[in-house]
This record gives structure tokens, sequence and C-alpha cells, in this order.
């Protein structure tokens, strides 16, 4: 409504209180931002926003921001101490900057590491590669996804996971919440769950705890945390071996599961065309997989060639009855046959489906699993084996099952050398090659930890190389850090670690928002817009979407600050690589698409511009910057050719003969040099090998974190309304605890706790429930003691205190580390 | 003539202590903010009071006067029924606290 002298509008805009960009209609009534609402007209969220989005208006308003750059006066640093900040001008606290990160790149780039977590515009994450550091120190890092993204690239080319609740009727989830409080895209997951549900979609949840997933669930499933690979392969051995009910015709035609393998661990290839030989059963002779005589290919069995993949996985599996895996997981084998066999028949294999006049097989069964299930010690063996529960039955990237969900765009998939799936992790470095090296160059070690994420993201092993890089093999000690909207001390493990080597580094520039456990390590901060007066563009792992998102201010900005992007452009321009960083922003835009829109390399682009090239670049002339703001987003529905089997009938892996390839480069770089480093990881079959938290009897309790739907990041708690809403809530202030195991100790609810690990420890207050396994106790992190007024005094416990950064937790594939901890408790 | 409002959904009712009205309105039309005025809680404080700040309704909350979202209304006369039903909503509160309630709701 508008009447005279009152400027009323709804502007749509892009959230960016989680990652994933959910469209916004921002409502603004005479410069004043008054209310912000999900916006209908986007076809990811269809008009819902999470209590986060809701409350992002408190982030704009927070009395707490940076409001102009600042610089530390107190030069102590640790654990409470207050900065003291100065205020001063743009141009001094830049050229302070200027002259501690040019000093260091004239005398050794890779001296600056770098923490970089902004999400919504990635492409801030090249500006240390423009820099010439290859160095990330990030909390995401090796947190979340380091080895579930790379099992997921080598399958298909995807980087996350969705099950298609378009047409799935039994759903496993495991270690994950998605559609009920975190993950991809949670809005308009939340409502695409909620009409699976009705439809009739079975749910079922295994998780140590009873999560909001769980709580609405058919049936919940209470498991040892780390044992979830193990359960997928008692699945497995149900469907294999007992039941023998699993996808022949996928795994024949689909997948590399007939490919021989030899001797070596490696197929047996066809020398000229390197294609890998199949056994043919009509005439018991090998040929390449695709020869036009093939007949009947053989899964099973033992040939004087190779032995067919399938068999290698079978031979594995035979070792994983339900008895075995109710003793590691604690689920009784009834229920995992049960369930076992409710999946496969489910799956209906056979069943086919006609989408728009295209014939699609139909598998309405699937196995979804996130950080909980997969974030262990052995996380890639994990990851293995929970797609493969999958593969089996055939579900992968068809109606009803488990989807490959891109970065953005379309699925990374292209046929290798041998004409099926190039079967590689995701390389955002085109020079990296998987190649061990040494001394290594990166912080993070991403030269002997080659398959995970670790190449933007680095992570926790940073923690360990800044603090005694000799140690480690660096031939440099790093100097300086470089934070964007990252806050390592509070998200990494082993918080001890991890504040010593954030006390090592000499100088520190953050750009944030407001303050932050890192940030208070800073000695100067360039404070940047909130994402309600800044420009950018974002698509994020959308399952059942295409295109950018966009986000433009919906108010002026209320402070002396500026937009990160065009921070990152200045101090390239004065630390004298332009050129560089504009072939990153060239490159990340996609500019070179239409070469007249590429950013000349000694000219310096804000923004706005960049965008108005980007959407003009990749949409067409007529897609002015102008023209997208009146549209509001560029996010469209994925058509049923794009979400189900986009790569046609290009062969996917069961087994993941790059891993074997890896370890043998391994193998041979650690024999050359005489290092001693753990391969166990690299493997081309799933198994599942115990964590340290499973062989540590000093300490009873397993402890878990888990995520709600209110926390994001680690700036959740600093939201006013947020905070209020998570001190009234039931479970998140508290540690939970399974009431019998309580009573054992002789604790009571809401008695104040002391937990003590190997590796921290901290005060808590107990809430005794039925709702979780008896062996865990969970929390959610809460527990900041930054300077952020609100987030500081929230109370609660922050997990990470409590596990390890050392690489005996860490999984020495990808850099996952172990995320649950073993503990014991005591009355405080 | 009396007008009998009832505070439907539990938010603020709880909160602070709404439950019903009894409204003497003689036929009269009341703005909304006049009409939020009216709606008293136990402890004497108005409707008002707990959801408006700075002239307009908390973002954070949304109210619904007889099934029309008050942001809508605000600074428009509105006419009740014999028996009016206010929802008030806090908005991040009813989210947060269960994408069950939402689901449930089929929103």
């Amino acid at each position: 409504m508008s009447s005279i002298g009152i400027d009323d509008r709804w502007i749509p805009s892009q959230c960016y209180m989680c990652i994933h960009g959910c469209g916004i209609l921002a409502h603004v009534v005479n410069g004043v931002l008054v209310k912000i609402e999900g916006n209908p007209d986007d076809p990811d969220n269809m008009g819902k926003l999470c209590a986060k989005g809701n409350a992002g208006i408190m982030k704009l308003y927070d009395q707490s921001r940076f409001k102009q750059p600042l610089v530390r006066v107190n030069k102590q640093k640790g654990r409470g101490v207050r900065p003291e900040w100065e205020k001063v001008s743009w141009n001094e606290a830049l050229g302070i900057v200027e002259d501690e990160l040019g000093k260091i790149r004239r005398k050794d780039p890779r001296k600056l590491v770098t923490s970089i977590a902004e999400f919504q515009r990635m492409w801030c994450w090249g500006w240390p590669l423009a820099y010439g550091t290859p160095n990330y120190f990030t909390a995401h890092g090796t947190y979340c996804g380091s080895a579930y993204h790379p099992v997921n690239a080598m399958t298909d080319g995807s980087f996350a996971t969705f099950p298609d609740l378009n047409y799935c009727n039994y759903l496993i989830m495991m270690g994950a919440s998605d559609g009920f409080e975190a993950h991809l895209h949670l809005s308009g997951s939340a409502k695409r769950m909620a009409d699976a549900r009705r439809r009739g979609m079975k749910l079922v949840v295994v998780d140590p705890r009873l999560s909001v997933a769980a709580a609405k669930a058919d049936e919940w499933v209470p498991i040892i945390p780390g044992t979830d690979g193990a359960f997928a392969l008692g699945m497995m051995y149900v469907l294999m071996v007992e039941l023998d009910k699993y996808d022949r015709d996928f795994l024949k035609n689909n997948t590399n599961a007939p490919c021989l393998v030899g001797p070596d661990g490696l197929f047996v290839r066809d020398r000229n065309t390197k294609k890998p030989y199949v056994w043919d059963l009509a005439d018991n002779t090998a040929k390449p997989y695709d020869d036009p005589t093939l007949v009947e290919p053989a899964l099973k069995g033992e040939y004087s060639v190779g032995t067919p993949a399938f068999q290698l996985l079978l031979d594995e599996v035979m070792k994983w009855t339900p008895e075995k895996v109710s003793k590691i997981t604690d689920v009784p084998s009834k229920t995992i046959r049960r369930i076992a066999r409710e999946y496969v028949d489910a799956a209906q294999i056979g069943a086919t489906i006609k989408i728009n006049g295209r014939e699609y097989p139909l598998r309405p069964a699937c196995v979804q699993y996130y950080r909980g299930a997969q974030s262990h010690k052995h996380g890639i063996l994990d990851n293995m084996a929970l797609k493969l529960i999958n593969t089996v039955i055939g579900n992968i990237d068809v109606p009803g099952g488990h989807l490959g969900v891109p970065v953005y765009g379309q699925l990374a998939i292209w046929p290798g050398e041998d004409g099926m799936h190039h079967g590689m992790p995701i390389n955002p470095i085109e020079k990296w090659q998987f190649e061990p090296r040494f001394p290594p160059d990166s912080t993070h070690l991403i030269e002997f930890v080659p398959v995970g994420q670790g190449h933007f993201g680095g992570g926790h092993i940073s923690a360990l190389t800044v603090l005694e890089p000799q140690k480690y093999m660096l031939n440099y000690d790093p100097e300086a850090l470089f934070i964007l909207h990252c806050n390592a001390p509070y998200n990494m493990p082993e918080t001890r670690r991890v504040l010593k080597a954030m006390e090592k580094f000499r100088f520190i520039v953050a750009i944030d928002v407001y303050p932050s456990e890192a940030s208070d390590y800073a000695d100067v901060i360039l404070p940047d817009h909130t994402y309600l007066e800044s420009w950018s563009m974002c698509e994020s792992e959308a399952p059942f979407v295409i295109g950018p998102g966009f986000r433009q201010p919906v108010v002026k900005p209320l402070y002396d600050t500026r937009d990160a992007t065009d921070i990152c452009t200045e101090l390239a321009d004065r630390l004298e690589f332009l050129d560089r960083w504009n072939n990153v922003l060239n490159h990340f835009f996609e500019l070179y698409k239409k070469p007249e829109y590429m950013l000349e390399p000694d000219k310096k682009y804000g923004i706005e511009e960049i965008l108005d090239r980007y959407f003009r670049a990749n949409f067409g002339d007529e897609w002015t910057l102008e023209r997208v703001r009146e549209k509001g987003h560029m996010v469209r529905l994925r058509t049923p050719e794009e979400l189900y089997l986009p790569y046609g009938r290009l062969r996917i892996p069961v087994y993941y003969e790059f891993m074997q390839s890896v370890k043998y480069k391994m193998e041979r770089f650690f024999a050359e040099t005489g290092l001693k480093w753990d391969l166990s990881d690299f493997r081309p079959i799933p198994t599942w090998l115990e964590s340290p938290i499973h062989r540590d009897s000093e300490y009873a309790l397993y402890a878990i974190n888990y995520k709600s739907a209110l926390h994001a990041f680690s700036d959740s708690t600093a939201n006013p309304w947020l905070r209020e809403i998570m001190l009234r809530h039931p479970e998140i202030p508290y540690v939970l605890i399974h009431s019998e195991t309580a009573k054992k100790l002789g604790l009571r609810d809401g008695e104040k706790v002391r937990i003590t690990s190997r590796f921290g420890e901290g005060e808590a207050t107990i809430k005794t429930t039925e709702g979780i396994h008896p062996s865990v106790v969970a929390m959610t992190n809460m527990g900041h003691w930054c300077q952020h007024p609100i987030a500081g005094s929230a109370g609660g416990i922050n997990h990470n205190i409590f596990l390890s950064a050392g690489l005996d937790y860490t999984d020495m594939a990808t850099g996952v580390f172990e995320t649950a901890a073993k503990v014991n408790i005591g009355r405080a | 003539m009396r007008v009998k409002i009832t505070l439907a959904s539990g938010d603020l009712r709880r909160s602070f202590g709404f439950f019903t009205n009894d409204i003497e309105v003689n036929g009269a039309e009341y703005t909304v903010e006049e009409l939020l005025r009216k709606i008293r809680a136990v402890n004497g404080g108005s409707l008002a009071e707990a959801l408006i700040d700075g002239g307009r309704i908390s973002p954070r909350y949304a109210v619904f006067i007889d099934g029309m979202n008050v942001e809508a209304l605000q600074g428009l006369k509105t006419r009740l029924k014999d028996e009016g039903r206010v929802v008030v909503m806090d908005v991040i509160a009813r989210i947060a606290g269960g994408w069950c309630e939402w689901q449930d709701l089929g929103c």
C-alpha cells in the first residue's frame, strides 16, 4: 500500500542467512527495512522462508556491526581479550594492509594464509590464488563434506545429493536432516518433504538423536556415531547375499561393475583404446565393455583375465553380516534385515516411468546421508558404502532415487579416456593432477591429502602446520592471515590448538560484518556491507532448480562499509596483482563466453559492473543488470531431462579405480621420500574401519553435535531474534543425555555438568531425554566467547572443544576429521 | 454491541497472557492499531504495546484479523463481525519451533 509521502516498496533479493540463497522480498518503507518474506516467484523456495531468513532484518540493524574501518590498539591477543579498536579512515586501513601483505608477497606469498567462508561470493575464494598463496585455513574445508563431495563427484559428477522427493516412496535418512532442519535449500526442501510425506512416502531416520526428522518419521533407528558405513554394508549383505535382489541390468549396462580388475587392483584395459575388459558369459571371452558382440557380461566369478568389479564388492560385502554389523552399530540384526528388505522392495527394480514422453527407470527408494553419517575418521569409506547402497538398486539420478546435485549448473560429468565417466573428484585447480609432492606447498597439505575439498577450504590441518611448519615439511613459516567471513577459532576442531595457531600469526586482517571469535584476533577490520546492502548472485547446490539467484541492496548502506568484492579488488590493485584478480573474475563469471564482456587486466571494476557483464555474457545481451533487478532472480525449475540421467548411459563407478591409482602414486612417493603416511583410506571398494573414538575406552560416552534449523555459519547466535528462540528452546541450550545414562551417573535433569575429552573440557547443563542413544550425548553449537554482546553472552557449549585436529583423527585421503568425540561427564 | 475477540494461535497468548477480550464497539469501525490497543493482556498491557514498534507491527510478528493480514490493513478501518478472531504469530518462533508444525499446516 502506498500513500502520499510514503515510499513503500517490496524489493526482490536473495537471502544470505545460510549458503543456499532463497528468494526473498524485502519490504522497505521510507528506506527502512520492515519485513522479509519468501519470494513466491522463486521456484526454489516457493515463497517459504525459514526462521533465519525472517530474522535477517536483525543482521542489518545489529548495533554491534563494524561501522567503519578499525585498527587494533591492544597488541595482546587471546581468548576473551578485547581488541580495543580505534576508528580510522578507509585509506589508512587499506594502507596498513597494503604495507603488510605487500612485504609478504614480495618475500614469499605462501606466508599468507587465508580464511575465507564467503559462500555467496565464491569468486573471493580465488583471491588467494591471484595473490600467489595456495593456503586455506577455513572452517568448512574439512568439516562438512570433504569426503562426501569427492565421492559424489567420482560417482556422477555431482557435488551434493538429494532424494527425488517427486517420486520417492521409501526414504532412509542417515545422519542428515534434509527437509527438516538442515542441508540443501531448507525452505523449499521442507515444502517438498511435506508434500512427499503427505503423498505417503515412508521415512526411516537412522540417527543417534531423535532429531526433528526422526520425530516426524515413520521409524527412528538409533545408531552408534561413526558406524553408518557399517550399517550400509550390512544392508548390502542382505540385498546382495541373502535376498539376491539388486539391479543387474543397471549394474551391467550403466556402471563399471562388470569390468575386470587385475591383481594390481586396476582395470584390465585394451592397450590401444584404454577401455576396460568385461567377461562375456556367452562365449567365455574377454571383450571391451562396449564391444558390439557382447551378450552377457559377467558380474560374478573369477576369470583368467581378471575379476569383475562387482565380485570384488561382493567379496567385501560378504564380511558384513547383519549380526556382525549389529555389534558395531547397536542396531538389531532383524531391524537391519527388515529395513533392507523394505528398501529393496520399495525400489521396484525393473519398473519404468514415462515423463514428458521419455521413459526412465523408476526406483522410488533412496538412502540420503550427510555430515552425521560420513564426517568421520574414515569418511571416504563411509561415503562409498552409503553411495553404493544406492547404486546397487540402480537409483542414481533416476525418478524416485538418489539425485546428484551440482554446485551450480549441470553435473560435472563427461567421458574419460576410456569412454566411461572420468570418475575423479571435481578439481577446481586445473593444474592439480592429484599428485603428491615434496615438499608440500600448502599449509593444508593438499599434496598429501589429495582427494578432499582442501583445494578451496583447507581446514584444520592448517592449524597443525601453522604451529609446527617444519614437522609437516613446509619450507616456510606462515606469518599473516586474511579473513573473509570465516570464524576458524569457533568452527574448527580442538579449539585450544586452533587458538594457539591464531596467536601465532603476526598480522591478521578481517573483512567482516560484526565481531566474531576470529575478528577478535584481527589487527585491521575492513567492514563489509551486509547482504541486504550489497550486490551479488549465487547458485549453490540446488536440487530441483537451476540458475542464479540475485542479490541487490534493499537499503542504502547504513554505515561507512564497503562491498567485500570491491575491497578485494582495491587490495589487488594496491598489491599490484589486479591483472591476476581480473583473470579470476573473468574465469568465475565465465565472461570469456563473450570476450567483449571480459574485464581488462589493468582496470578496476565495481561489483555492479561485473554483475552486469555476467548476466549479459551468460544470458544474452538483453539481460542488463536493470532488467535482472526487475525480474528479481534467474532461477527456474530443472526440466526432467536435466534432472534425470542427464548423462544418458555413460557408465558410472561401482569400483572407484581412481582411489587405487592415487594410492599407487602415494605409495611410490612415500617410498621414495622415506616419509610415513597412513594410506588405509585409499581403497577402490569400501570397508568399515574403526575410528579412534570406537577404541577409546577411557571415555564413556560419544559426544555429537547436531544442526538446528536456527543455526547457520557461526553467527546465527548473534541475531537477537534467533538467540531468543534458542534460549527458549527445550533442547538447544542443553546437552542431551539419555535418562537412564544420567541416572547411572547420578545426574539429574537440569543439573550442571563438567564434560571432558582428551582435547578439551567445558561446563554445560544437561537435559535428560529418551530421544537419544544411551551411549551418546548431543549438543548444538552455542558457547560463543567473542566480543559480540549477544553471541558472546548466549551461553551453551561449543562441541569443537572436545574434538581432535590431529591426523590420527583425520581421513588421510580427504582430510575430513572425526566429528564425534569421546567424553566423560560428571557433576560440575 | 460487544464483539468477542478471540486471540487464536498460542504464541503471544502463552507469552504475554492474551486470551479473550470483549470489546464494546457500538457499531464503530476501528483502525487496526486502535483495535490492537483495545485487546488487553491479563497484566493490563495492550496487544499494540506488545507488537507495535516504531508505529508499525514488528516484522517479527504476523497478525491476522478475521483472516486478513494486518500488514495490509495498517492505518485502515476494519469492520468486525460479531465474533472477531485475531491470530498473532511469532513468525520466528513458529518457524523455528519446527518445521513440524509448518509441515503439518502444509504451508
